[in-house]
């Protein structure tokens, strides 16, 4: 695929050893596009977190090999992934998991300082951007407390967005809050897709939230059940 | 490299400020450690000063000018080798003297104190009484009584007992002279005095140099020239004082010993150097305990923390940074203790330095032997112990940090991240 921003092929994860074991990921793969709104569904256990750890650099595969933007992943020590996270990737939680010390503008700006933005002007524009987009330029310096779940969920999107990554990834981003507010939540994800193009990949159970989504891959057991595109 | 570290110290001041008891009390143990630290030093500093103090007030002076050759033979107290014409020496030394300094004649010699019944050895200290008490504080010290006056003596008040002489009452005084002739004398009792060494208190008799030149003869012999230096802020100060005098007059004087505080407490000050360790000893221990609390007080911030921790890893902060950012936490931590702890200690050494305390209360009743008797013990300042304790607190609050921090740089980030 011309457009292919992240290819996984082969990925395996096997957790334990013996008795213990348990397969995560069978010989998964797949392959992204630019722009892509994808949800990853499947029972519990088939595998939903550790695909998406494993393609946000949290967790390296026990075997097979994973590529960004058409050059393989070279290395896998902690440092190394750690550099592939600044350098792609973002992260939406379930939880939303803000530094509850920080406020709005500073848990958005977070992801930049940690990437190594210096030019404090420029950063600060940047956030207030992304707060205008998520709507929330009126809160920015509230504390994380102060916040809904849904606002906070918000700020989290604004912080995933911030850093402009090759692909967001959302561990069931929804399923902490109340339908109405997750389907918000989903059409922010989605607004933001068309807006400005971001890749989205993201996990759930909730079928409402597959509906939007644009491809749906399906996990059984660890291994990819069905891939289906939607138009 | 990706640095984060503005960031860092952003939330780990936050985080100190957030959990604030917590801080307070880890940072408390910190402080109460270093001011005791601090109080003792102080203490033991006090304790140096008056015992070297009292020697200079009592027994030596700051420099005492005597001949080579008696000091040679000094616990003989050799008359024959007294100085040849003080008068000319006592000028050409008042001209190499700073701005302040005194100096009186002393003859030391022994004699037999008699009461009529008994008899007893003591010490005889000849002075030039007006002149005496600009150099020594023997005169302050009169439990009864007047200073001496040519005719009446000043006994230590544990002859006076010994001897059970009072005011009024008459002795007689036998001497040998430097010929070797023999020669006694009736004097009274003018004053008793609680002397604050047990040496002097149990031996010392002062007479006048006149009635010390009736028994001994004309001209009377005087044995040393005692110097009083203007009092100095530190105890290494006014030693180094004396014996950069002592090495002058020494230069400028041929055949003269000046022997300094410095030589006199020799022993003793080789002594304070060992007492100086065990405090380090002690500030050692305490702040061991404070790291204790300090590792406890940053594994309890991990432990709830970890989620955060799995966060900023997944944003790509790095092991070494996360490491960092607790290394900071506890270090500010430290700081804030260190502080409080030199706060904390200026306040109890300044208590103690203005108002002092017994030093006999200290020690209770055990006769210490050199140690001074009878004097307030007075906290003195020591910079150095402070900026000591500073550091000891801060570098030890960072060494705490350690294992707490690596733990943090070590959790999985799915772990964490899983983790409720
Ligand atoms: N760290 C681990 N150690 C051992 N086994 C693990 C670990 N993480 C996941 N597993 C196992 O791997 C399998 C896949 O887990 P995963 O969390 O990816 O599932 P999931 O699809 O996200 O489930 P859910 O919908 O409940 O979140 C499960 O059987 C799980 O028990
Ligand atoms: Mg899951």
């Amino acid at each position: 695929m011309a457009d292919s921003i992240l290819s996984l092929h082969a990925i395996t994860k096997v957790y334990g050893s013996g008795e213990q074991k348990v397969v995560a990921l069978d010989n998964v793969t797949a392959s992204f596009a630019r722009g892509e709104f994808t949800a990853v569904v499947g029972p519990s256990g088939s595998g939903k977190t550790t695909l998406l750890n494993i393609i946000g650099c949290l967790d390296s595969p026990t075997s097979g090999t994973i590529a960004w933007e058409g050059s393989p992943m070279s290395s896998m020590t902690r440092a190394a992934l750690a550099a592939y996270r600044r350098e792609h990737v973002a992260f939406i939680f379930q939880t939303y998991n803000l530094i509850p010390v920080l406020d709005v503008v500073e848990n958005v700006e977070l992801p930049l300082i940690i990437a190594g933005a210096r030019d404090k002007p420029a950063l600060r524009r940047k956030v207030l951007d992304m707060l205008a987009l998520v709507g929330l330029s009126d809160k920015a310096h509230r504390r994380p407390a102060e916040l809904s779940g849904g606002q906070e969920q918000r700020v989290a999107i604004a912080r995933a967005l911030v850093k402009d990554p090759t692909i967001v990834l959302a561990d069931e981003p929804t399923a902490n809050l109340d339908s109405r507010t997750a389907h918000e939540i989903v059409m922010l994800m989605r607004e933001i897709n068309q807006k400005l193009g971001t890749t989205f990949l993201f996990s759930t159970h909730d079928p409402r939230m597959m509906e939007h989504a644009r491809r749906v891959i399906t996990l059984m057991d660890g291994r990819i059940a069905a891939d289906e595109g939607r138009s | 490299m990706h640095r984060a570290i503005p960031v860092l110290w952003n939330i780990a001041a936050r985080n100190v400020l957030r959990h604030w008891k917590r801080t307070l009390i880890t940072a408390m143990v910190l402080s109460v450690g270093i001011a005791f630290f601090l109080l003792f030093d102080s203490m033991l500093a006090g304790m140096d000063r008056i015992t070297i103090d009292t020697a200079v007030d009592y027994e030596n002076s700051s420099v005492s000018v005597r001949t080579q050759r008696y000091q040679q033979d000094v616990a003989s107290l050799p008359l024959e080798e007294a100085l040849a014409s003080p008068d000319s020496i006592m000028n050409s030394v008042a001209d190499l003297l700073p701005q302040g300094s005194h100096l009186t004649p002393r003859t030391r010699f022994h004699v037999r104190v008699s009461n009529w019944i008994d008899e007893t050895p003591a010490l005889a200290v000849a002075v030039d009484p007006d002149r005496d008490s600009t150099v020594f504080h023997t005169n302050t010290r009169l439990v009864e009584g007047n200073w001496v006056q040519p005719g009446s003596v000043v006994l230590g008040s544990m002859l006076a007992r010994d001897l059970g002489l009072k005011v009024g009452d008459w002795l007689v005084l036998t001497a040998i002279r430097a010929d070797g002739s023999m020669d006694a004398m009736e004097l009274a009792v003018g004053g008793v005095a609680d002397l604050p060494l047990t040496s002097l208190s149990n031996q010392s008799l002062y007479l006048d140099l006149v009635d010390a030149a009736r028994i001994l003869g004309e001209p009377v012999p005087i044995t040393e020239i005692d110097i009083r230096l203007p009092s100095s802020l530190t105890l290494d100060a006014m030693v180094a004082q004396a014996e950069a005098l002592a090495a002058k007059l020494e230069a400028a004087l041929p055949g003269i010993e000046a022997f300094s505080i410095g030589e006199a407490s020799r022993d003793y000050l080789a002594m304070k150097e060992m007492k100086s360790k065990f405090s380090y000893v002690l500030i050692f221990v305490v702040l061991l305990i404070a790291a204790v609390g300090i590792v406890n007080t940053l594994l309890m911030s991990l432990y709830s923390r970890i989620r955060e921790v799995g966060v900023l890893a997944a944003y790509g902060l790095e092991p070494g940074d996360i490491r960092r950012l607790f290394s900071i936490e506890g270090v500010l931590v430290g700081i804030a203790g260190s502080l409080g702890g030199i706060l904390i200690g200026a306040l109890l050494v300044g208590l103690l330095a203005r108002y002092g305390i017994s030093f006999d209360s200290l020690v209770g009743n055990a006769d210490l032997g050199a140690l001074p008797r009878g004097i307030l013990l007075k906290g003195q300042w020591n910079p150095a112990a402070f900026v000591m304790g500073f550091l000891f607190g801060v570098a030890v609050s960072w060494l705490a940090t350690i294992l707490p921090a690596r733990r943090a740089s070590r959790i999985e980030v799915t772990e964490a991240l899983r983790f409720v």
